[in-house]
């Protein structure tokens, strides 16, 4: 009898603690906690940086410049700027009202400091041009290039990975190697600043009451609407996407493109879609003989439907690939006029390719020359690229041609692709600008220059690109850039990713930025 | 037994040597250059060949290994690449997470277990001890991740009782049991079934056994004999199949970490091995194997002191 | 006796599934409707109908028939996976129970191996090989290997100090006759046992790697791997995952189920179980 008892107690006890957490599951009315699928590990802008990385900087540090949604840049820290005639001198005039974290007033010498740290990081490559950094008082700082460029401007945005993010100098200096990895140590102008950090778990961050320097494309300049903000890592998609149903979390920055669908005909919940900057691509190996003919290149383009992709492997959140760059990025070609130059999905016209090659169809369906058959490698390093490629070898299979799937882990991949292993490879690439196009001159071979191409007129486009002061100039030298890949096939454009994002309504005035997400936060406010 | 302890010691700490060697040499067989990833994408080759020299991988293999034991065994176990701290530091920091998902997991495991094993001996025969015996089963024949998320989708969506995941806010509060419950019960589906079965078919052997009778012959109520006497002796193996299963749970511990995002050592080191983090890989598996071997040295002491008709070669 | 009677009933329905599941296996390019990886994207996330038994998945393919064709692997991966944990294990305690001298250093190297979880184990070696079937072999067979050496080392000793064998030794009778006419049977019935339960497991740890990434690459039929990427659909369309985890769930059960009944049958006290 007794135990019988006990046992039922024991089951009233956890029933009634269950319970007691059941009702509440709402977040904070003050807070705004944000989930994410990765999380962050070093708060130090100019440190290689991860997304976690970079959203959590967004919000702690501001630059001297940023871009807004539509690509043009606007003043931050820096009030005003003048470029020499020559271009080769920037002049920046820093606000004087600014504060850190730590309550130290920002000067040039901060502003100095970081860029000639950010010099000696493997992120330089970044501010290549620069030559030299000087604070000419506590309120200008003069920039001097190697060479003129227009890029330079671009570069040192925000949105630029947030590298260009003005840390406190003093707490860099005291803390060394340190900073931005102990929570105590972070100290940026921002929005926000950190108030804890449990490593791989959550970046807590409390609102800045004396911010009043946000930019001018935000409605709110000062202090930011929500007092707190918590960013969560939840490495598991469905518990993501069951955390955001239960109202654990406000905001999914990763939404699964599974839940989707649902989640936004879910009560209480939304699911916003902004277009992404990428330039992800299939791209070939030109020192594989197999790839020095043109037309076999073609014809594995035209074979691609970029429809079923985005189907099967988006579940319909991503748009098909004109050219090579999303139409968000500054330098794509329109794509009324790339659609009569890229070839598009037309299994026919690559069967007819494949024959003027001399690639006959063999017994199995796959096509043989030679003795030789049309088959070879294909590389990725995470498992959606997998299934992506996994698409793809089925509509190669259609017109003959057989591709084998290699996934590695990225670590081992960015060595095999160094190597030259790959016949092909999926690549994603994600960039403000079409800038990103240093990864395909030959300087950059064997590596970020996979495709291993060295090509006179693709190195002479981005000569002008990064050396004209015109800017019409410099989109025009992106665009026939681009156009030429496209004409002579040196890469397979695949499917423009976008940022899915879930949030509760209670959630109002978020807007999306097409690099970084959820960008300062400063007009976004919780709502009972 | 002076003797025989000795040499479990001795053996033991042979076991921890070979197991440092074994996760250097591993490491460093492992594909990929860590210098290359924390150079990152746009590092020049000069650049990335500094950051290797910086990290003291240019050095002939056996030198890294002895400057990496001469270090260990000051308490120093490297820095980790990533995030430039202490590798001690993060272990410190998120291994009492696993232990403790581990510990209750495993004492869960135990409980029920047993709990279950016991009804199902004493009830030999019923449609009860079927059920258990094939739900016991049961636990352990479905992949972890999937019971994982079927208890999320259960017990989070649909009955909207517990938390999804994430680790808990406060230490000893109800909000830390309730982000436990999920996780523990996952990880401890992989042992209860054998628990259940060992304690099973031990307290029926044991219920055979000569002592046993003698007890019966007393006159006592037939079930303190059954949970006194039986249930004593058939502990034994059963404690040692749990000292055993510490190291399953630990492995298991890795995929329910990731699934419920508990901020434990098996997500670190999954994390790690990916980014080619070194001294954070050697530092986690030696640590865990160093913790692995501890458990099984007491759990081989305790059972010396057990039971001493046991022998040893 | 009615215990045993129980166990027997359970271990025959065990083998029967399992004998169904092998020939489904074994026969998977004759029986299965439509090629495992032939995608239709018009026909993605279907659920089970008369043209699909067990509907479609997110790129189209026929469940019944992946479900078929992953068998051939998780099984094989499953059985050669033991095979190696077993040859290899069983050489290495042939070796140190005949030679004194080798006794030492391999069990002390067994103690070094099974220090180590055997998740971490696995992950340690598909990251260093390739992934690939193979490489998954390995890696899940790696962890029985001390086992298997124990037993068998176990069985040499008890063996070599027969009076049959310093008899038979007298007479000059090769070691290999010996093996196989005494060690053999002698280490038989814990190792069968262990065999059985270490094949649940390994399908279960080839999951594991699955799920990590590190397993069988898409668009490659396994169970495990059809689990994984399955589990983000639950809410939507379960039965892509839940086909391949009932497979998995029904295989592991039923060699479970002929585990114990091996065990019961040839009456073997499991000491060196767990691991």
């Amino acid at each position: 009898m007794r135990a019988r008892m006990r046992f039922l107690l024991c089951l009233g006890l956890t029933a009634m603690l269950m319970w007691s957490g059941a009702v509440v599951a709402a977040t904070p009315d003050d807070t705004l906690v944000i989930g994410y699928n990765r999380a962050a590990n070093n708060l130090h802008p100019g440190v290689n940086a991860s997304l976690p990385n970079i959203w959590a900087n967004m919000l702690i540090y501001d630059s001297l410049v940023i871009h807004d949604a539509q690509g043009k840049v606007h003043p931050a820290l820096a009030k005003r700027w003048e470029v020499s005639k020559d271009g080769l001198v920037w002049t920046f005039y820093l606000r004087d009202d600014v504060k850190f974290h730590s309550g130290r007033k920002l000067t040039a010498n901060d502003v100095k400091a970081h860029f000639d740290l950010w010099k000696t990081m493997p992120t330089a490559t970044k501010i290549a041009a620069l030559e030299k950094t000087e604070a000419v008082n506590d309120i200008t700082v003069r920039f001097t290039l190697k060479n003129p460029t227009l890029v330079f401007l671009s570069m040192i945005s925000q949105t630029e990975w947030s590298y260009s993010g003005i840390p406190d100098s003093e707490a860099v200096k005291k803390y060394g190697q340190d900073y931005g990895v102990l929570p105590e140590s972070i100290s940026g102008t921002g929005p926000f600043k950190v108030t804890g950090w449990v490593r791989n778990d959550r970046v807590e961050l409390a609102r800045n009451p004396d911010y009043k320097w946000g930019p001018s494309f935000y409605k709110n300049q000062g202090p930011a609407r929500v007092e707190k903000v918590v960013i969560k890592t939840i490495t598991e998609e469905a518990a993501r996407s069951a955390a955001l149903e239960r109202g654990e979390i406000d905001m999914d920055i990763s939404l699964s493109e599974k839940d989707a669908p649902r989640l936004g005909k879910t009560k209480g919940l939304r699911v916003m879609v902004q277009p992404k900057n990428t330039a992800h691509h299939i791209g070939f190996n030109h020192d594989k003989p197999l790839f020095k003919d043109q037309r076999v290149r073609l014809a594995l383009m035209y074979a691609i439907d970029q429809k079923a992709i985005v189907e099967a492997v988006y579940n319909g959140y991503a748009k098909p690939a004109v050219g090579l760059w999303s139409t968000s990025v500054e330098g794509h070609t329109p794509p009324a006029e790339m659609a009569k130059i890229a070839p598009s999905y037309n299994p026919a016209r690559a069967k007819q390719l494949l024959d003027e090659a001399g690639w006959k169809p063999g017994s199995d369906g796959i096509r043989v020359k030679d003795g030789q058959r049309l088959s070879f490698t294909s590389y990725g390093y995470s498992e959606q690229q997998a299934n992506l490629l996994a698409v793809v070898q089925q509509q190669w299979r259609e017109v003959g041609a057989e591709s084998q799937i290699r996934q590695l882990e990225y670590a081992a991949w960015q060595k095999a692709v160094t190597a030259g292993e790959q016949d092909v490879s999926y690549t994603d690439g994600t960039h403000s600008t079409a800038d990103l196009s240093y990864w395909w001159v030959c300087k950059s071979v064997p590596y970020p220059n996979i495709l291993k191409r060295c090509d006179e007129a693709t190195d002479k486009y981005f000569e002008i690109t990064q050396t004209t002061l015109d800017p019409k100039k410099r989109v025009q030298a992106f665009q026939d850039m681009e156009k030429d890949f496209m004409r002579r096939a040196a890469m397979i454009p695949m499917p423009h990713t976008l940022w899915v994002v879930g949030a509760s309504d209670r959630v109002a005035d978020l807007e999306l930025h097409p690099i970084h997400g959820y960008f300062k936060l400063l007009d976004a406010r919780k709502t009972k | 037994m002076l003797g025989y302890v000795a040499r479990r010691l001795r053996a033991t700490v042979f076991v921890l040597v070979g197991v440092s060697v074994l996760v250097f040499v591993m490491v460093r067989l492992i594909p990929g250059d860590p210098a290359l990833i924390l150079a990152g994408v746009d590092a020049s080759r000069e650049q990335a060949a500094e950051v290797r020299r910086g990290l003291g991988l240019d050095q002939p293999i056996w030198i890294q290994y002895a400057r990496y034991v001469g270090r260990a065994l000051e308490g120093d176990l490297g820095k980790s690449i990533h995030s430039r701290r202490p590798v001690w530091r993060e272990i410190r920091d998120r291994f009492p997470a696993t232990l403790e998902l581990t510990m209750v997991s495993l004492a869960l495991a135990g409980v029920i277990g047993v709990v279950v094993g016991v009804v199902s001996a004493v009830r030999r025969g019923s449609a009860i001890d079927s059920i258990a015996m094939i739900g016991s089963l049961a636990g352990v024949s479905m992949p972890i991740f999937l019971l994982g998320v079927l208890l999320i989708w259960l017990f989070s969506l649909y009955l909207g009782l517990l938390p999804t995941g994430g680790s808990p806010p406060c230490l000893f509060c109800v909000e830390h049991v309730r982000h436990l419950v999920l996780p523990s019960i996952t990880l401890a589906g992989v042992s209860v079934g054998m628990v259940a079965r060992l304690t099973r078919s031990t307290m029926l052997e044991v219920v055979h056994e000569e002592f046993v009778r003698t007890a019966r012959a007393k006159g006592l109520a037939e079930r303190i004999v059954i949970y006194k006497h039986a249930l004593r002796n058939a502990m034994i193996p059963v404690v040692t199949y749990m000292g055993l299963q510490f190291g399953v749970l630990l492995g298991g511990a890795v995929v329910t970490e990731q699934i419920f995002s508990w901020p434990g050592m098996g997500r670190m080191l999954v994390e790690a091995i990916e980014s080619r983090d070194y001294p954070v890989i050697q530092g986690a598996i030696l640590f865990m194997a160093s913790v692995f071997v501890a458990i099984n040295l007491l759990v081989d002491l305790l059972y010396g002191w057990l039971d001493p008709r046991i022998s040893y070669e | 006796m009615s215990s045993l009677f129980r166990g027997h009933r359970f271990a025959w329905a065990g083998l029967a599934c399992l004998l169904l599941f092998v020939m489904a296996a074994l026969l998977a390019p004759w029986i299965a409707p439509y090629d495992p990886l032939r995608q239709v994207i018009a026909e993605r996330l279907q659920g089970p109908s008369t043209t699909h038994w067990l509907g479609t998945d997110q790129f189209g393919r026929d469940i019944f028939s992946r479900v078929l064709y992953g068998g051939r692997i998780s099984l094989g991966i499953a059985l050669l996976s033991v095979l190696l944990g077993l040859i290899v294990g069983g050489l290495l305690g042939l070796g140190a129970g005949y030679s004194g001298r080798l006794d030492g250093p391999i069990m002390r190297a067994m103690d070094v191996l099974l220090s180590f979880p055997a998740v971490l184990l696995a992950i340690m070696v598909v990251t260093i090989l390739r992934p690939g079937v193979l490489t998954v072999i390995i890696a899940v067979g790696v962890r029985s290997i001390p086992a298997f050496a124990r037993m068998v080392r176990g069985a040499v000793l008890v063996v070599r100090s027969l009076p049959y064998a310093e008899a038979a030794a007298a007479i000059g009778a090769s070691h290999l006759r010996t093996i196989t006419r005494t060690i053999v049977p002698n280490s038989l019935p814990p190792v069968l046992v262990f065999s059985t339960l270490q094949v649940a497991n390994n399908i279960l740890l080839a999951a594991i790697l699955s799920y990590l990434g590190l397993g069988i690459q898409p668009p490659g039929a396994e169970w495990g791997l059809m689990v994984s990427q399955g589990r983000g659909w639950l809410r939507d369309a379960p039965h892509v995952a839940m086909m391949p985890g009932l497979a998995i769930f029904a295989v592991v059960l039923a060699v479970n189920m002929v585990g114990d009944g091996l065990r019961d049958r040839l009456d073997v006290k499991l000491k060196e179980s767990g691991a």
